[in-house]
């Protein structure tokens, strides 16, 4: 290739394309205008499609501006949708302003000086719904809110609380086909057993039947005694000597094939006995499959209000690991703390220094909100500080307090202080939170077919603490509720007069319970006064009905068993007589012809003879 | 017609610059472009380099796509250097602790594995790239060139009508 546009200039000016330089003053000024009028827009959408996908249900920005000269940023109209009920706001905020400072962007750093909300509403109503749909693209590089059940953290504990025996009251008094059931119920362990049974005693009398065509017993006793009188004739002891050796041999064939079947008859003894022991454990397998409550504990609490904490703790367990994701612990080496990022693409380190910001630092939020005439909208006063996308490099915890009055939802003298402290090698954040008086609706306990059973109002006050530390959890809730309502309604007259009756004195509720143990296994432990009462008052009405219903699942679970069993039994017996009873009889036979081959013998030996003849030497017993 | 025409003026755009040292630049200029793997104040660095400086801008598309091409499998080793770099290497944490807080630096994402090991690379492979790149150049230029027209697909688009009315805007005194 040549040099076929060579420039007439010479120098730098010969390096430089002109024209280029007007294409980056066009690029330029389309940045400007991008910046003037749709950038806003951009970031607007960019912070809905973020906030959505985390909390998994809309969050809209009614207006966004933002002015880079004077560090400000303003949203306004901001609603976060509850993600369980469309229709409504968790939280509607009229206006947060943000201060941040100019200097820092030039260095990559978001460091926002001052951040003040006001005009906080709780629970207010949308005009759209908050669901979000296929058509709203989620980022799906942040998991959501949804992906908390992926954890399974909780697992468990659901499991075992979701075992409430208030749902199968109702099929307990509308009847149940318990035959129809045991019959049609396929993972009884006693049918297992028989199956088992059946396939011993199969191999059994295989075996049996071929042990004995192999010593073929019967016939062979004449031989012997055949062969021992002809040797006793022809005075031949060595023939006697071997026949005995033969018939020593048969003896031991029969005593093993006894000795094998007696053994199998251990196993098919054991094989009865398990049949037997496992009619118990069926008897609850089939209980559990129909449903049929289990009134064996003295508190129906974790049944009762165990699954809505669950829900709660796992809705703050995903936000514990959220914020453990974003602001991640660091490490230090050489006196530089660094801390590692995992974006979409590599690794990113961010490193620390002596007086320099970290990437995002939030100094101080103002949460200021005041009554309106408007019910929903709340009296809130707050302070968050040090809200940081890298602790370790900050330094300090975050720090949030907030108190609220919202007369319109009748909730006073609310307290919620969160500490998140990721600069130490150990991560930890712990929440308490308080409400006063609290009005509580709606609260549902059961909703199914047969039953309906809420608390329909009740005022009540609350106190949790929740402690994550590193893979550690310590969470503990008091709850009392006051002017209890109850709300039940079933089609069985019976079971809806009984919880009335039981729930009559029930006008306060008085709850305690605590979630506690490594992050992978906790446990749950909650106690109140309702679930004892609860399960106290079904027990002693329905105690008798469920054990009529166990009894009635064992009988039919063991007529089952018989229906199999029985001839499966007799022909075992039979095995029993045909088999053992002739080898038994085989083995006397020969013990017998061995006694006789002894005499024959004796009475070859040469000083036997000499003694029966009348000499005087006394017979010796041959050692044979 | 007169579209055509700025249609032409950019192809003039992209293919002219043609000295060696040019094109060999050009060729550099690309690999560092694809050995970068995302959109960052380096890329904008380059794509200002490239409009302001006279280096041939269809052989930098050219490397470009050839050595992003090559990133997609080169990228376990580029981020395992960068890391190696950026967490392993003591005597250079005090530099890094001071780019990543100075002005305008950390927009260069220098601080992500996968970008220092690509610059890494394409710093260390840029003189032997650009000399290298010349001497082909220089060497084979006019040969490879013979032998692109020579082949079915050139010749087949030399007989389109784009390409005759090109020669003809190009033969025209402008």
């Amino acid at each position: 290739m040549s040099d076929t546009n060579a420039h007439p200039n010479k120098g730098i000016t010969a390096l430089i394309r002109w024209k280029g330089l007007l294409i980056l003053a066009c690029l330029f000024s389309i940045g400007v205008v991008y910046g003037k009028f749709f950038f806003d827009h951009h970031l607007r959408d960019y912070l809905e499609k973020v906030g959505s996908t985390l909390n998994y249900a809309r969050v809209d920005i009614g207006e966004l501006r933002t002015s880079f000269w004077r560090g400000e940023l303003e949203i306004s109209k901001l609603q976060i949708a509850h993600h369980t009920q469309p229709m409504k706001n968790l939280i509607e905020v009229d206006r947060i302003h943000f201060r941040f400072l100019l200097g820092p962007l030039f260095r990559k750093k978001i460091v926002i000086e001052e951040m003040r909300a006001t005009g906080v509403h709780y629970r207010t109503d949308r005009e759209s719904s908050g669901l979000v749909d296929k058509e709203f693209a989620l980022i799906p590089k942040y998991s959501s809110l949804i992906d908390r059940v992926a954890n399974g953290i909780y697992t468990e504990l659901r499991n075992q609380s979701s075992d409430n025996p208030l749902r199968g009251l109702g099929l307990l008094l509308g009847g149940i086909d318990i035959a129809g059931a045991v019959n049609s119920f396929t993972g009884l362990d006693s049918m297992k057993s028989i199956r088992v049974l059946k396939d011993d005693i199969y191999k059994a009398s295989e075996q049996w039947e071929k042990g004995l065509k192999e010593s073929a017993a019967l016939n062979s006793t004449r031989d012997f005694k055949t062969r021992i009188d002809s040797s006793l004739r022809s005075d031949s002891r060595m023939n006697i000597m071997k026949t005995k050796e033969e018939i020593t041999a048969k003896i031991n064939q029969l005593q093993s094939l006894e000795k094998a079947i007696m053994h199998r008859v251990g196993t098919i003894n054991e094989d009865l006995k398990k049949i037997g022991d496992s009619i118990d454990t069926d008897t609850t397998q089939v209980e559990s499959s129909l449903k049929i409550p289990r009134m064996d504990t003295d508190d129906l609490t974790p049944q009762i209000f165990g699954v809505k904490l669950l829900n709660w703790m796992e809705r703050i367990t995903y936000w514990v690991d959220f914020a453990r994701r974003r602001m991640p612990k660091g490490s230090r080496q050489n006196q530089i703390t660094m801390v590692m990022r995992e974006p979409a693409e590599g690794t990113s380190i961010h490193f620390g220094k002596m007086a320099a910001y970290p990437a995002l630092l939030l100094y101080k939020a103002d949460f200021f909100s005041e009554l309106s005439e408007e019910t929903k909208a709340g009296r809130v006063r707050g302070t968050l500080t040090g809200l940081t996308s890298d602790p370790p490099i900050y330094g300090r915890p975050m720090e949030l307090e907030l108190e609220a009055d919202i007369p319109g939802k009748r909730l006073e003298s609310g307290k919620f202080t969160l500490s998140i402290d990721h600069t130490l090698n150990n991560m930890s954040e712990l929440l308490n939170f308080s409400i006063a008086s609290l009005m509580i609706e709606n609260l549902t306990i059961i909703d199914n077919n047969d039953l309906r059973f809420s608390i329909e109002k009740a005022v009540g006050s609350l106190d949790a603490s929740i402690a994550f530390q590193e893979h550690e959890l310590k969470a503990g809730v008091k709850t009392a509720l006051y002017q209890v309502q109850y709300q039940i309604s079933s089609r069985f007259k019976k079971l809806e007069e009984t919880l009335r009756d039981i729930l009559k004195s029930s006008q306060s509720i008085d709850l305690v319970a605590k979630v506690e143990g490594p992050l992978d296994k906790p446990k749950l432990e909650a106690t109140s006064n309702l679930g004892k009462q609860l399960a106290l008052g079904l027990q002693e009405e329905f105690k008798h009905q469920i054990a009529v219903v166990r009894d009635q699942i064992r009988q039919a679970i063991e007529e089952r068993i018989t229906i199999e069993q029985d001839p499966l039994l007799s022909k075992y017996r039979q095995l029993q007589q045909e088999m053992l009873d002739p080898i038994r009889g085989e083995i006397l036979n020969f013990k017998g012809l061995m006694l006789l081959a002894n005499q024959a013998l004796l009475s070859l030996d040469p000083r036997t003879r000499r003694y029966l003849t009348g000499q005087k030497t006394p017979p010796q017993s041959p050692r044979e | 017609m007169i579209l055509l025409c700025y249609i032409f003026k950019f192809f003039d755009f992209l293919r002219k610059e043609n000295a060696p040292w040019q094109v060999a630049l050009a060729i550099v200029v690309g690999m560092f472009m694809g050995f970068t793997p995302s959109f960052n104040l380096q890329t904008v660095t380059y794509i200002v380099i490239l409009l302001i400086f006279r280096i041939h801008i269809g052989f930098t598309l050219i490397s470009f796509v050839f050595f992003h091409t090559l990133s997609v499998f080169a990228d376990p080793l580029f981020h395992q250097l960068g890391l190696t770099l950026l967490t392993e290497t003591p005597n250079m944490q005090k530099l890094w602790a001071g780019l990543y807080h100075a002005p305008i630096v950390p927009f260069t994402e220098f601080n992500n594995s996968l970008v220092l090991g690509g610059v890494a690379v394409s710093s260390a492979l840029a003189l032997p790239m650009f000399f290298l790149s010349k001497f082909c150049v220089i060497a084979y230029g006019d040969s490879i060139a013979h032998a692109l027209i020579n082949t079915t697909p050139w010749r087949m688009w030399a007989g389109t009508t784009i390409y005759r009315t090109y020669v003809r805007y190009q033969r025209s005194p402008k």
